[in-house]
C-alpha cells in the first residue's frame, strides 16, 4: 500500500491575499462565538442551565437526535446499498427524492410531513382512525422530522463510499464462500467504516440543529417536543440570559463532539 | 474426485469466449495467452462471477454451471480457491483473520477459525506476522497469505491468476519455487492463468494456449514449444526453454549431457535458460569462432511455418531453430541430415529459476 500523498509544502511566504481573506473567514466564524461568550451570564449559568425548560429541551434534543441518527443508520445504509449496487428504472428519481430534504427549506419539509402524517394527513388519518396513534406534537414527531432532514446526509455519504469500492474485495470474499449479506457485514461495512462514521456524525449533527421541520410538524411544546434550538428561539423573546445559556450548551455539545470525533474518525478516512 | 471438466462459452460485448478445459486432481494446468485473450473472463466464469452463455462446468461430478439445464451454482457455493493477481487481502483484517476468512464464513467462531489458521501460518512461514494488517506485508508475504487464504478453506479447485506478476522481478524465482512446493501438497486440480510462457513452463504440467477467446493449442510444455500451432505460440511459447545450473558461465543442463556457455557468469544456481529459435544458426561444416557454442548434431524434423521453417535438432541438444525456407533448401535439410549448430553465448539468456 502506498502512503497517502502529502500535500505539497507551500512556498515560504503564503500569498498575502490568501492570508487576509482566510483570516477574515476565520474571524467571521469566531466573532459570533466571542459575542456569545462575552454576553454569557457566567455567574447564573449553572442555575439557568439546570432550569426545567433547559433540561427538558436537552433531554428531548439528545433523545430525538440520537434516535434520528440510529434510524438513519438502520434504513439509510440499505437504501445507500440499493442505490449503489442495484440497477432499476427510476433510480435517479429515487435518488433525487431522497436528497430533496437537503435542499428543501425545512419548514416546507415539516409542512409536507404534516400533510402526509398529520391528523388529517394522507396516511396520518387512517393511521389515527385505526390505532389512535398521532405522530405530530409528540416526541415521535420530533424524531420523524429529525430523521427526515438528517438521513439524506448519511445516504449520500455512504452511497459515495460504496460507489468508490470497486468490488474486487467483495468478489474475493464471495469466492471464499461468503453470502451477499456476509460479504456486506465482514468486508463492505468495515471497508466503508470511515465514511459510515462520517455519515452518522453528519446526520446526528443535522438532527441536533433541526428547527424548521420540527416546529412545523411536531410543534413547540415544552417537555414534549421542544428541542434545544426551539428553546433558544422561545427564550430569545423573553429571557436573553436563558437563550445565551442554552446556546452555550449547544455550542459545548457540538464542539465537544467535533473535537473528539474529528480527530479520531475523520482523519482516518 | 474427478477434477475439473469445463466448457466455457460466454460473450462480453463483442468479445466471445469458447474454450474447453480439463484438469485432473493434483495436476496443474496453465492458461497461457496474451492480454485480452479472455483469461480473466475464463476465471470469472469458473468462479461464478459471470454466468456462462453456453457449455458447462463440472467440478468433481458437481455441475456448477449449465445454462442448457438452467443450473447455476452461485460463486459462494463453488468452493474455488482463487488467488488473485492483486491478492485482494482484506485490509481491515489481520493475517490470521484473512487466512481464516473462509472458515469463519462457513460458520466457525472467530476464535476457532483463528486457531485453525495457525497451521497455515507455519506451513507458509508467516510466523510473527499473525497480527499484521496486509498493508504491512511485503509482496512475497502478501502472496503467501493470499495462497494460504485460498487453500485454508479446502477448495475443490485452485485458480492462480497471474500469481507472480504483482511481485518484483528479483523476488519472482524464489516465490515461484515456494509456490510449486506449496501447491504440491494439495491434491486438487490447479489452474494457473498467465501471459508469461516461462511461468507456464515452470509451473504447469499442461499448457492451454488461449488466443482471442479460443484454445489454439494444448499439450505438455515441451510439445508446445517444439510444435507451435500458431504464430503467437511460435513467437512466445515456441522459444527454447531449458533448465540447468550456472557454473560461472558454464550451464549444466538438466537431463542433458552437453553444456552451453552463457555470457552471464553472475547469475548463480538453478536457472531457466531461454534461447530464441532465430538465434541459433546452422552450418554445413564446423563454424569458426571460439567464443560460441557449436556442436555437431542431426535434424530430427523439418516443419514449414509459412515465412519461416522450424528445424528440430536431435541429440545432444533438442533445440528448435528457425531459419528461412531458402536457407533450409540451401542446406538441403531433411530429417536425419547431419549439421552443425551454433549459438552465441550472448544469445543464451538465463533467469534464476
Amino acid at each position: 500500500m502506498s502512503t497517502p500523498a502529502r500535500s505539497r509544502r507551500l512556498p515560504q511566504r503564503p500569498p498575502p491575499v490568501f492570508v487576509l481573506l482566510g483570516a477574515l473567514a476565520a474571524a467571521f466564524f469566531a466573532i459570533p462565538l466571542v459575542g456569545l461568550l462575552a454576553r454569557a451570564p457566567w455567574s447564573d449559568l449553572v442555575d439557568l442551565v439546570s432550569g426545567d425548560v433547559v433540561l427538558d429541551a436537552l433531554r428531548i434534543s439528545l433523545l430525538s437526535s440520537l434516535a434520528a441518527a440510529t434510524l438513519s443508520l438502520l434504513f439509510g445504509v440499505p437504501l445507500a446499498w440499493v442505490l449503489s449496487r442495484v440497477e432499476f428504472r427510476g433510480k435517479s428519481l429515487v435518488r433525487a427524492i431522497v436528497t430533496l430534504p437537503m435542499v428543501l427549506p425545512p419548514v416546507v419539509g415539516g409542512a409536507a410531513l404534516l400533510f402526509a402524517l398529520g391528523r388529517r394527513g394522507t396516511i396520518g388519518e387512517p393511521l389515527h382512525d385505526a390505532t389512535g396513534f398521532l405522530l405530530p406534537f409528540s416526541i415521535w414527531g420530533v424524531i420523524v422530522a429529525n430523521t427526515f432532514v438528517a438521513m439524506p446526509f448519511l445516504v449520500i455519504t455512504v452511497e459515495g463510499a460504496l460507489n468508490n469500492l470497486d468490488g474486487r474485495h467483495e468478489a474475493a470474499a464471495t469466492t471464499l464462500g461468503a453470502s451477499r449479506l456476509t460479504v456486506f457485514r465482514l468486508v463492505t461495512l468495515p471497508m466503508i467504516a470511515p465514511s459510515l462514521r462520517a455519515g452518522v456524525l453528519l446526520a446526528w449533527a443535522r438532527a441536533l440543529g433541526e428547527f424548521g421541520a420540527t416546529v412545523t410538524f411536531a410543534g413547540n411544546l415544552q417537555g414534549r417536543t421542544q428541542t434545544l434550538p426551539l428553546a433558544v428561539f422561545v427564550a430569545l423573546e423573553q429571557d436573553r440570559d436563558t437563550a445565551i445559556a442554552i446556546s452555550l450548551v449547544l455550542v459545548a455539545i457540538s464542539l465537544g463532539v467535533l473535537v473528539v470525533l474529528r480527530d479520531r474518525w475523520w482523519s482516518r478516512a | 474426485m474427478t477434477g475439473l471438466d469445463a466448457h466455457l462459452v460466454a460473450s462480453r460485448g463483442c468479445f466471445d469466449l469458447d474454450i474447453a478445459l480439463r484438469i485432473e486432481p493434483g495436476r496443474t494446468a496453465a492458461l497461457l495467452g496474451p492480454n485480452g485473450a479472455g483469461k480473466s473472463t475464463a476465471v470469472d466464469c469458473l468462479a461464478g462471477l459471470v454466468a456462462l452463455d453456453g457449455g458447462r462446468i463440472v467440478l468433481d461430478d458437481r455441475v456448477l454451471d449449465d445454462p442448457d439445464k438452467g443450473r447455476f451454482v452461485p460463486a459462494e457455493q463453488r468452493r474455488l480457491g482463487v488467488v488473485f493477481q492483486d491478492h485482494r487481502l482484506f485490509e481491515h483484517l489481520d493475517v490470521l483473520d484473512n487466512i481464516s476468512f473462509g472458515r469463519r464464513v462457513a460458520g466457525d467462531r472467530r476464535r476457532v477459525a483463528r486457531a485453525g489458521a495457525a497451521r497455515w501460518i507455519e506451513a507458509f512461514q508467516l510466523q510473527g506476522l499473525e497480527h499484521r494488517r496486509p498493508g504491512g506485508l511485503s509482496g512475497g508475504q502478501a502472496q503467501r497469505v493470499s495462497i494460504a487464504r485460498a487453500l485454508a478453506f479446502d477448495p475443490d479447485l485452485v485458480v492462480l491468476d497471474e500469481p507472480l506478476s504483482a511481485l518484483d522481478v528479483e523476488a519472482r524465482p524464489r516465490l515461484r519455487r515456494e509456490l510449486i512446493a506449496q501447491l504440491r501438497g494439495h491434491p486438487v486440480p490447479r489452474l494457473v492463468i498467465t501471459h508469461d510462457p516461462g511461468e507456464a513452463f515452470l509451473l504447469a504440467d499442461e499448457i492451454h494456449v488461449i488466443e482471442d477467446g479460443r484454445i489454439t493449442q494444448r499439450g505438455a510444455a515441451d510439445d508446445i514449444r517444439r510444435h507451435p500451432a500458431t504464430p503467437y505460440v511460435a513467437a512466445l511459447a515456441g522459444t527454447n526453454f531449458l533448465t540447468g545450473v550456472n557454473d560461472r558461465g558454464e550451464l549444466l543442463l538438466d537431463g542433458l549431457a552437453r553444456t552451453l556457455r552463457t555470457a552471464d557468469a553472475h547469475t548463480a544456481g538453478p536457472v531457466l535458460i531461454t534461447v530464441a529459435p532465430r538465434a541459433i544458426s546452422l552450418h554445413r561444416d564446423e563454424p569458426d569462432g571460439s567464443a560460441r557454442n557449436a556442436w555437431p548434431t542431426t535434424v530430427a524434423a523439418v516443419e514449414p511455418m509459412g515465412e519461416t521453417t522450424r528445424i528440430e535438432l536431435g541429440e545432444p541438444l533438442p533445440l528448435t531453430v528457425e531459419i528461412t525456407p531458402a536457407a533450409t533448401e540451401d542446406l538441403g535439410l531433411a530429417p536425419g541430415s547431419p549439421i552443425w549448430a551454433a549459438v552465441k553465448a550472448t544469445e543464451v539468456n538465463i533467469t534464476p529459476a
